[in-house]
C-alpha cells in the first residue's frame, strides 16, 4: 500500500516536472507577450510600479515576475488590488489571456499540492528504507 | 583550511582557492586532493601550469586566487581555457570584499542545487542591466562639473544637479546592489570633489565610472556562464557517469530539481508579488524553493534507485545522445 503510494507520488512528482521544464516557461513567454500588448500600455507605468521595478521587469528571467503578477491580478483580483487598484482585464473581451492565467494558476496550485505530498511520501520512504 | 569555491562552467571544472595568511600551495593541494601525497609533485606543477601568475610554488600571497582542477577533471592532461580562468581571476578582484565572502559562503549551493546557479546568473543579469541602464545619470555629474568650469552653471547649481543625480542613482540601484558595490561607504563619496586645487578634479569620477562598467561587463559575462552552467553540468556529468543506473539516477534528479526549481518559484513568486515583505522574507522564500527542488531531486534519485531501476529514461528521451 505504502509502495504503491510511493510510486504514485514519484510519477506525480516526475509529470509535474516535465511539465514545468517543457511547459510551464514558453506558457509564461507566451502570456508575457499577450500582456505587453494588452496591459503593459495601462499598468507598466510609474503609478503601479516603482521606478526600480520598472527598471529589472524588462530583463529575461526577470520580466516573468511582472508576467506572474499580472496573472495573480487577473485570477485573484482583490489580491493585487492595493497595486492595480481595479480589476485588470475583462474576461468577455480577452478570454484566451484570461483562461491561459487560470491555467498557469492551476498548474502552480497543483505543483504546491504535489510538492506537499512528496514531502509525505519522502518521509514515509525514508522510514521504510 | 577555508575552502575554495566551485565554479563550474560548460567547458571544464575549477575550484577557486582564495588564499589566506598561513596558506601554502602543498598544504591547499593537500586539502583539495586528500590522500594523493605521491602525486604531490605532479599536483604541483599542473597548478603551476594552471596558474601562470605563480611563479614561485613557494610564494602564495594573501586574497591571491588559485584555480584548482576538480576531481574529475584532475587527471585530465587537456589545458584549461586560461583566459576564462583570467576572467574569473578578474571579476573577483573587482568585487567588494563582503561580496566575496558571500560567494565563499554560498558556493557550497552551486555545487548541488542548479536552480542556485540560475539565481546567481539572474543576480548577475540585474547587476549588469541596473548598472548599464543607470551609467547616464552618472556619465552626467562629470558633464556638470564641466558647465561649472566654464561658467555656465553656479556652483550651487552643479552640487544640486550632483546631488539629485546620486539620489536618484541610489534610488534606482536598489539596496542590494548598492550594499554589495560600495558596502558602507557612500555613494557620494565616489562623486565628490578633491579638496583644494587639483590637475584633474575629475580623475576619481571617472575612475568610479570605469570601475562599474567594468563591473557590468563582468557581470553580464559571468550571468551568461552561470544561468546555462545548471543543466550543462548535469549533461557533462551523465557522459562521465559509468553504468546506465547512475546515467538514469542523474537525469532523474535534474529533471526534477530543474522542474520543481521552475514550479517552486512560480509559487513563491506568485505568493510574494504584490506583497509587502522586507529582503529577509523574500531571501527566505526564495531559499526554500531552492532546498524544495534540490530535495526534490535527491528524492527521486532514491526513489528511481529503489523502485524504478529497470525504467531506462536516457536512451528512450535520447539524453545520452546529446550529452555526449
Amino acid at each position: 500500500m505504502i509502495e504503491t503510494y510511493i510510486r504514485i507520488s514519484f510519477i506525480l512528482l516526475m509529470a509535474i516536472s516535465v511539465i514545468g521544464i517543457i511547459g510551464f516557461i514558453p506558457l509564461l513567454l507566451i502570456q508575457y507577450f499577450m500582456h505587453k500588448k494588452i496591459l503593459d500600455p495601462i499598468y507598466f507605468n510609474g503609478k503601479h510600479y516603482s521606478d526600480y521595478e520598472l527598471n529589472i521587469f524588462t530583463t529575461f528571467p526577470l520580466l516573468l515576475i511582472k508576467t506572474l503578477g499580472y496573472i495573480k491580478a487577473i485570477v485573484f483580483p482583490n489580491t493585487m488590488r492595493k497595486k492595480f487598484k481595479s480589476n485588470i482585464l475583462n474576461p468577455k473581451e480577452n478570454p484566451i489571456t484570461y483562461l491561459l492565467a487560470w491555467l498557469t494558476m492551476v498548474i502552480l496550485i497543483c505543483g504546491g499540492i504535489i510538492i506537499i505530498n512528496t514531502g509525505i511520501s519522502a518521509v514515509f520512504h525514508y522510514s521504510i528504507n | 583550511m577555508e575552502k575554495g569555491f566551485l565554479l563550474p562552467n560548460q567547458t571544464q571544472d575549477l575550484y577557486f582557492h582564495h588564499v589566506t595568511p598561513g596558506d601554502t600551495l602543498s598544504g591547499i593541494i593537500n586539502s583539495y586532493y586528500p590522500g594523493q601525497a605521491n602525486r604531490m609533485q605532479d599536483q604541483i606543477k599542473q597548478v603551476l601550469i594552471d596558474n601562470p601568475g605563480i611563479k614561485n610554488p613557494d610564494l602564495i600571497k594573501p586574497g591571491q586566487l588559485v584555480a584548482l582542477r576538480t576531481a574529475s577533471t584532475t587527471m585530465c592532461l587537456a589545458p584549461i581555457d586560461l583566459s576564462e580562468t583570467n576572467k574569473v581571476k578578474h571579476l573577483w578582484r573587482i568585487m567588494n570584499p563582503e561580496t566575496q565572502k558571500a560567494i565563499k559562503e554560498t558556493s557550497p549551493l552551486y555545487n548541488g542545487l542548479s536552480l542556485g546557479l540560475a539565481g546567481g546568473g539572474t543576480a548577475l543579469f540585474t547587476l549588469e542591466k541596473t548598472l548599464k541602464s543607470n551609467m547616464s545619470l552618472l556619465n552626467g555629474i562629470p558633464d556638470a562639473y564641466q558647465q561649472y568650469k566654464s561658467g555656465a552653471i553656479t556652483k550651487y547649481q552643479f552640487d544640486k544637479i550632483r546631488a539629485s543625480k546620486l539620489n536618484l542613482y541610489t534610488k534606482n540601484i536598489g539596496p542590494m546592489i548598492n550594499k554589495s558595490i560600495y558596502g558602507d561607504t557612500k555613494v557620494k563619496n565616489a562623486f565628490r570633489l578633491p579638496p583644494g586645487r587639483s590637475l584633474n578634479p575629475t580623475k576619481s569620477m571617472t575612475q568610479h565610472l570605469n570601475k562599474l562598467a567594468k563591473i557590468s561587463n563582468a557581470a553580464s559575462k559571468g550571468g551568461v556562464v552561470l544561468a546555462g552552467v545548471g543543466l550543462a553540468s548535469s549533461c557533462y556529468q551523465v557522459s562521465q557517469a559509468d553504468t546506465l543506473t547512475e546515467k538514469n539516477e542523474i537525469t532523474v534528479k535534474a529533471l526534477t530539481s530543474t522542474g520543481i526549481g521552475v514550479i517552486a518559484g512560480g509559487v513563491a513568486t506568485v505568493m510574494l508579488v504584490g506583497t509587502p515583505v522586507g529582503w529577509g522574507i523574500i531571501l527566505l522564500v526564495g531559499t526554500a524553493s531552492a532546498v524544495t527542488s534540490w530535495a526534490a531531486g535527491e528524492y527521486t534519485g532514491s526513489v528511481y534507485k529503489s523502485q524504478f531501476s529497470n525504467v531506462d529514461v536516457v536512451n528512450s528521451l535520447g539524453i545520452t545522445k546529446i550529452c555526449n
